[in-house]
């Protein structure tokens, strides 16, 4: 057996280590109350909703849905007058920011006091055109809405951009998972969060 | 309750294979460990690929981003 072949060997038996412990072990859990960020609600100049997905029929996904209601609420309790809708469309439906802002002006959310940003594809985007948005409108502190995972990333590009920001965090999963599968599901997010964290650090985002 | 299924069913189909294969096929049982070497080595190249296979699509992102 040669030295090469004990290393895969190795490397194999690390994988399926780490696979038993993310399905059947707390470890996802932990992951995600360590990496989690906190709230801290302050009164701004305006309320930031990041985008999340939305299907092509308008059916907003389940956390884009729950930052939304996160908005609204946060407006309603007059934590700031202006509130901005992000996301784009989907095979040619309604853009996720047009479905939330009806939603959010169903909710009782004034037309006057929303904006909406339809086309960023990637948060760095987002927090390139809002931002440019914003500062037009001479915003200089934001509630920025986003999950517990992604405000790390977010929350870093709109500080560089210049502003205040004050976490408003909301998540759609929950960080107490109790089934092997919802575990998994759990563990590739928190993955595909660090990824794109640990990307946005080389490529000089952060 | 979930994890205790999966590792019973696992447990049973497991020796259930080695029965067939033991009896039914006369294979060796010490033909397992080297079978289990070859399987831990075959997932280990995939983790392999799968990782270089990651790194370079990020710097192929990053250069054609500049």
């Amino acid at each position: 057996m040669t030295r090469w072949t004990r290393l895969l060997q190795w490397i194999g038996l690390a994988g399926i280590g780490l696979f038993l412990a993310a399905a059947f072990s707390p470890l996802p859990n932990a992951m995600f109350r360590w990496s989690a960020a906190a709230s801290d609600i302050q009164t701004a100049d305006a309320i930031v909703v990041l985008g999340a997905a939305v299907q092509a029929d308008g059916t907003l996904s389940c956390d884009s849905l729950v930052r939304t209601v996160r908005a609204v609420t946060l407006f309603r309790a007059g934590r700031a007058p202006v509130v901005v809708f992000s996301g784009t469309s989907r095979d040619g439906g309604p853009s996720e920011a047009d479905v939330r802002a009806e939603l959010a002006a169903r909710l009782g959310v004034p037309v006057e006091a929303m904006r909406t940003e339809p086309t960023a594809l990637t948060t760095r985007e987002e927090a390139v055109r809002i931002g440019g948005m914003l500062r037009a409108e001479n915003v200089r502190r934001i509630l920025l809405v986003t999950d517990s995972q992604h405000m790390r990333r977010a929350g870093a590009l709109f500080s560089r951009g210049g502003f205040q920001v004050f976490p408003a965090t909301v998540d759609a999963r929950s960080g107490a998972a109790t089934s092997p599968e919802a575990r998994l599901r759990l563990f590739r997010d928190l993955l595909g969060e660090w990824l794109a964290l640990g990307y946005y650090r080389v490529a000089g985002y952060l | 309750m979930t994890e205790a299924v999966v590792v019973v069913l696992t447990g049973v189909t497991t020796g259930v294979a080695l029965g067939i294969g033991t009896r039914g096929l006369r294979l060796r049982p010490g033909d397992l460990a080297t079978a289990a070497g070859k399987l831990l080595e075959c997932l280990g190249l995939v983790l392999v690929f799968f990782t270089a296979n990651a790194a370079l699509g990020l710097v192929a992102i990053l250069a054609s981003a500049r």
